[in-house]
């Protein structure tokens, strides 16, 4: 098909698109392979593979990131279970004051980080608990809930009940009847939500920052870093968060592809 | 009913041809179990005594009273929003009453959850588990009982070759057709060897002529476990060819509880009569009962003789006609004894007979049979046999047919 000037000028205008939507992310994938000149990694000097061969040279950068890892998941466990649950109940029952927790479930999504990293911040400094892992983890778990709770409550909109009675009726204890027949078919919206979750939590700085005490999480080393050095190692965590993300996307593409054929 | 027979103690309603392992502990029937004991609690399978259910200030359903025997098909008919569901939910432990007990096979099942109850459920839609294929549908219930892998193949296998599904068990319920989903819904209420067997509008989702082939597929396997069946039906064509015996509710209420014939022939109420196929309500006061014998006297003067009437029906009071349409005939001279005018408003050739919608001068609507060629807009008398026409207490609401909507639709067409 022979395509007119117009078309032709609207795929050019996508690329551009496109090109400006992901060329901050070609240049960290890029510069993650830079040798350069000086302790920031600002201007291209040579390839190289150093970075990738001692990635944990600097170790305040590596045990950031493990750290970053150990709250990314602990904090995705705790809001997966805690938000599924309190989607299954907005979304399966009634009860009084459900419209208020429906409310207030999008606040935390709406407030501004600072806001709420000061308000945490307040309330671990009058019950005493010291900044470290456990405030990190307590307020990263607070703002994913809600992304949990939201996008759970969305895909489960139009589940059929009634599949939690036939297997009642079959004589499933409710615990076999979530584990083998809600949950499962609810899997995908908690992978969803689990993936952003996990997400957010290791690239949040702002909240993380203002209740992290000591130990830092990834970005918040980066960050301290900054005044003395910007070394390529950094590319090379972003990349392989990046790697490991998209890997995680497509597969739960293919996945979905082919149950949606077996359907 | 006489004295409780000792051989209906311990009875299970499964024929033991049908060899499937026992999957759930039975629970023998003894008298000692409960607190009052009586025979009919002992002898049925289901029990609703005196049950009342209430939605806030909405009563669905009021001082039900029922039983249901082993081995029996039974039909719970009415039109929507009668109570039915919530009936069979209450059965199937999904609601509990407001009031009243709910006994399963003479145990109160107050408190019971649903999966601790000995009764399953085909529900409308069948709620098949989508992620699970055919076999594992099937195999849910055993397998929530915890019985042991061999025996669930086996339970699941037999399961599958009395609904005709055992060519399908790797498929996914998506990969079925309406009619291999109902079977499959079957095969799984079944495998547990339910005490009775709970269908919620069964064949509401299939096509006429798939519906007709499932009502024959449900009462051969019926048949071939030797379940007891409930049924909840809206369609009354459905409980009648199907049923042993039907309850008939109206707004939450039993209207009458009896074979298909005995509800067809000798409804209880008003409700019945118009509910249950085509009845045409005449007006007419009883001028003498002698014996069994009542003669009534119709609106213009004529009178005609019935020994079937219900209670209640006394000298004086007046009463509604109430006349099938096939004990209707048409004549082209007036006869003798009691006839309507009327003019032949449709004719509907139907193979044995003729379907004629008649109307009166009053513009009351009347549905009869003829034989042969009948010409719309030919007049004539409507006429019937004594006896054939059955005496319902008080007056009807309206004068001529009443029926279903469905009746009326096809009278019309």
């Amino acid at each position: 098909m022979k395509l007119g000037w117009g078309s032709r000028l609207l795929s050019v205008w996508a690329g551009v698109a496109l090109l400006f939507l992901f060329t901050p992310i070609f240049v960290i994938v890029a510069f993650s392979f830079n040798k350069p000149l000086s302790t920031y990694n600002y201007l291209w000097h040579k390839f190289s593979f150093d970075a990738w061969a001692h990635p944990f040279r600097y170790s305040q950068l590596k045990d950031a990131f493990l750290l970053s890892l150990r709250v990314a998941l602990l904090a995705t466990f705790i809001s997966v279970v805690l938000g599924t649950a309190m989607a299954l109940a907005l979304v399966k029952y009634r009860f009084r004051g459900k419209g208020l927790i429906n409310t207030l479930l999008v606040l935390p999504l709406t407030m501004p980080e600072v806001v709420l990293g000061f308000s945490l911040l307040t309330v671990f400094v009058a019950i005493n608990w010291d900044r470290g892992f456990r405030t990190v983890v307590v307020a990263h778990v607070m703002f994913c809930m809600s992304y949990v709770a939201t996008t759970v409550k969305a895909r489960i909109r139009g589940f059929d009940w009634r599949l939690e009675d036939a297997a009642a009726d079959l004589g499933a204890d409710p615990w076999r009847t979530f584990t083998k027949v809600t949950f499962p078919l609810i899997l995908p919206g908690v992978a969803a939500a689990a993936l952003l979750c996990f997400a957010l939590s290791l690239d949040d700085f702002i909240i993380t920052y203002l209740n992290s005490g000591l130990k830092p999480t990834f970005p918040v080393a980066v960050w301290t870093l900054k005044r003395a050095a910007v070394p390529p190692q950094i590319n090379v965590f972003a990349t392989s968060v990046l790697v490991v993300g998209v890997t995680l996307a497509l597969g739960g593409m293919a996945l979905q592809r082919r149950s949606a054929r077996a359907a | 009913m006489g004295a409780p027979s000792p051989l209906r103690l311990g009875y299970y309603p499964f024929v033991p041809s049908v060899s499937i392992a026992p999957i759930r502990k039975e629970r023998p029937l003894n008298a000692a179990d409960h607190e009052s004991p009586s025979v009919t609690i002992e002898q049925s399978v289901i029990t609703l005594d005196h049950v009342d259910k209430s939605f806030g200030s909405f009563v669905a359903v009021r001082d039900l009273v029922l039983d249901v025997a082993p081995g029996e098909f039974f039909a719970l008919l009415g039109p929507s929003g009668c109570g039915k569901t919530t009936t069979l939910r209450m059965i199937a432990g999904f609601d509990q009453p407001t009031s009243g007990r709910v006994l399963l096979g003479g145990h109160d099942q107050a408190g019971i959850p649903p999966h601790k109850r000995s009764i399953n459920t085909v529900f409308q839609q069948y709620a098949l588990f989508p992620h699970l294929s055919v076999f594992d549908n099937v195999a849910f219930g055993p397998r929530s009982r915890k019985m042991s892998g061999a025996a669930v193949v086996e339970a699941v296998e037999r399961l599958l070759d009395i609904v005709h599904m055992e060519e399908f068990s790797k498929r996914k319920p998506a990969q079925l057709s309406g009619g291999q989903q109902q079977r499959v819904a079957l095969a799984r209420a079944l495998v547990n060897r339910p005490s009775a067997l709970l269908l919620d509008e069964p064949l509401a989702a299939l096509d006429q002529k798939l519906r007709q082939v499932m009502q024959f597929e449900l009462k051969r396997i019926q048949r071939e476990t030797g379940t007891t069946f409930v049924l909840v039906t809206h369609d009354q064509e459905e409980a009648l060819s199907m049923s042993d015996r039907i309850a008939v509710m109206s707004q939450g209420r039993i209207e009458q509880i009896g074979s298909p014939s005995e509800i067809y022939r000798t409804p209880a109420t008003m409700f019945v009569a118009g509910f249950i196929g085509t009845a045409n309500m005449l007006p007419a006061t009883v001028v003498d009962i002698k014996g069994a014998t009542a003669t009534v006297a119709l609106a213009d003067g004529t009178r005609t003789r019935t020994n079937r009437m219900q209670s209640g029906v006394a000298v004086g009071k007046a009463v509604t006609l109430m006349l099938r349409p096939e004990s209707m005939q048409l004549t082209s001279t007036r006869p003798d004894g009691p006839s309507v005018a009327v003019t032949i408003s449709d004719a509907t050739f139907q193979g044995a007979h003729t379907r004629l919608a008649l109307r009166t001068d009053d513009g009351a609507m009347f549905l009869g049979h003829g034989k042969g060629a009948a010409q719309v807009g030919e007049q004539g008398w409507l006429t019937w046999p004594d006896n054939d026409a059955f005496l319902l207490a008080g007056e009807a609401r309206s004068v001529g047919a009443t029926g279903t909507d469905v009746d009326l639709v096809e009278a019309s067409l």
